[in-house]
């Protein structure tokens, strides 16, 4: 087996958006960018994050070929989902966030391009209540599945369990 | 005509898999997990990972939190390698923050986070042995892996959970006693080590249990998205320390070892390699201390600025990862954690299927998971 190798390379954000930027016009899906803490970030629209992530992933330049992380976040008037992608080939980095509906979720599965998104879209599935159409085995799998509601949603409140001290009781 | 009857209704069956079910409460599983697995014969067709045992819901505690109240739970993910996972969460929150470590603290940094990960490995050690049917190497490893944690007991006050990275540098400065501890260390661990080398991975019969099973490819592994030793072991040189350098790991030399063949006796050489190369960056960062403060100022109730990004490091079984949303109020609006435990059992049914059901311990045993960090 041959040895690749990967070592450190100076990363220039601009380079990797208007490389992208390229790329996404090409393909004609509208993107922002912009950075925060030398990281970058991109919005798209929820119907093309499948489509973006193929490019992505496919295109021999960019060649995002690894998941990093997958999200959601809840914001009570809409929801959001973040895929953070990584190049190894250029250590190039990319937070993509896409933003849904919060009555009624759907995104697109990305698990024909990266597999390793099957387990944490079943996790978002559970925990926000997303709709991932095309996924090909949707079942629980952190929780038992007796919750009412979705656990990482802002409306599901903890309810801790009350514990009243009692003290012993005194021999006499 | 009776056995020409039954002949054809034997037939008609449909062709039926065994259900062996693994776990939860197996020494090879590492903690609590499942798995079920249809076998025909001895051969493994598929397999379905049941997790959640240990589900903590820290994702939402964290919600409910302030940050440094939640700093205690990020030791619970890994807790074999808990000093690295407080460490990928104090630089989340110090690059939220825009915080500046005092070079001796990171130093520190890099020398408790480096002797962890060799603690951590010498578990793996002791467990692969455990797993093709040894018992000693448990005994070794635990050991040295007592030493290690006597040294992290007087720099941390902790043995298992330190809560001693923080935001700004570490909780105390290294004391003298810690210096004694590991010069007596540094004299006996690399003889050590080759006893292990003699004992364990030159064992012919070790060595032929090992070999050729549960061989990745470099392709599937970025797809699914494995990292850590996994990844190396299929022969890609890649380390966040090196790639993506924090904590200042650039200062320092070493080597990033990577295996051949991609099967687990690679992925068991990678870790026994990353053993030594742990203890030249330790003693590195020791003997090229700098002087100065090792807590930097931080205010007491941390108010980071609004903004999201996500921070990972190398902890000990693979890439680590916090995704963190800050709204500009004293708790995290949602903290995501990516932990490889979790990415490499998600692979499993592609990983298993179709190899022996005897050789689904010793594969599930190279990638070295922790279902604490997995479950969250």
């Amino acid at each position: 087996m041959e040895v690749t190798e990967y070592k450190y390379k100076e990363v220039d954000n601009k380079d990797i958006i208007s490389a992208i930027e390229k790329k996404a016009e090409e393909a004609r899906i509208k993107t922002s960018f912009w950075e925060f803490r030398n990281q970058v970030f991109c919005e798209i629209d929820a119907d093309s994050v499948k489509k973006f992530c193929r490019l992505l992933n496919s295109d021999a330049e960019l060649s995002f070929e690894y998941l990093k992380c997958l999200t959601a976040v809840d914001y009570i008037d809409y929801l959001e989902m973040v895929y953070c992608l990584y190049s190894f080939k250029n250590n190039w980095s990319i937070n993509i966030k896409a933003k849904l509906n919060a009555m009624n979720p759907r995104i697109d599965s990305v698990t024909d391009v990266y597999r390793g998104a099957d387990w944490h879209e079943r996790e978002m599935a559970e925990m926000f209540g997303i709709k991932i159409k095309g996924h090909p085995n949707l079942k629980p799998l952190l929780l038992a599945g007796d919750e009412a509601g979705f656990p990482l949603r802002k409306n599901f409140e903890i309810k801790w369990e009350e514990r009243q001290y009692i003290p012993p009781e005194k021999f006499e | 005509m009776f056995y020409g009857e039954q002949e054809i209704l034997t037939e008609d069956l449909p062709k039926d898999y065994m259900e062996v079910n693994f776990g939860p409460h197996h020494p090879s599983t590492h903690g609590v997990f499942r798995f079920i697995a249809n076998v025909d014969g001895e051969k493994i067709i598929n397999v379905e990972p049941v997790i959640g045992y240990l589900h903590r819901g820290i994702e939402k505690i964290a919600e409910n939190r302030t940050y440094i109240q939640f700093k205690p739970l990020v030791d619970r993910l890994d807790y074999t390698g808990a000093l690295n996972n407080e460490l990928c969460y104090c630089l989340a929150v110090e690059k939220l923050m825009e915080t500046e470590v005092p070079e001796r603290a990171q130093a520190i940094r890099v020398v408790c986070a480096e002797l962890n990960r060799i603690a951590a490995h010498l578990i793996f050690f002791g467990a692969m042995g455990l797993e093709t049917g040894a018992f000693t190497p448990l005994l070794f490893g635990f050991l040295d892996r007592e030493n290690i944690l006597s040294m992290l007991e007087v720099l941390a006050g902790g043995r298992l959970t330190f809560n001693y990275i923080t935001f700004g540098g570490v909780r105390q400065d290294i004391p003298a006693r810690f210096h004694e501890k590991f010069e007596k260390f540094r004299k006996i661990f690399p003889v050590k080590l080759k006893r292990f080398a003699d004992l364990i991975s030159g064992n012919e019969i070790f060595i032929n249990r090992l070999k050729n099973v549960g061989i990745f490819k470099k392709e599937d592994l970025f797809n699914w998205g494995a990292s850590g030793p996994t990844l190396r072991g299929s022969g890609v040189r890649f380390d966040i320390r090196k790639v993506e350098p924090y904590s200042g790991y650039e200062k320092y030399e070493f080597d990033v070892p990577v295996g051949s063949n991609g099967d687990v006796y690679d992925r068991y050489l990678v870790r026994m390699e990353e053993i030594r190369q742990s203890l030249r960056i330790v003693e590195q960062a020791l003997d090229s201390m700098p002087s100065g403060e090792h807590l930097a100022k931080v205010p007491r109730v941390l108010k980071p600025p609004e903004g999201e990004l996500y921070m990972r490091n190398e902890a000990t079984k693979g890439e680590l990862g916090f995704y963190i949303v800050s709204r500009g109020e004293k708790n995290p609006y949602r903290l995501k954690i990516r932990t490889p435990s979790f990415s490499h059992i998600s692979m499993l049914n592609f990983v298993l299927s179709g190899n022996y059901i005897a050789d689904a311990i010793v594969i599930l045993g190279s990638f070295d998971t922790v279902m604490g960090s997995c479950d969250r």
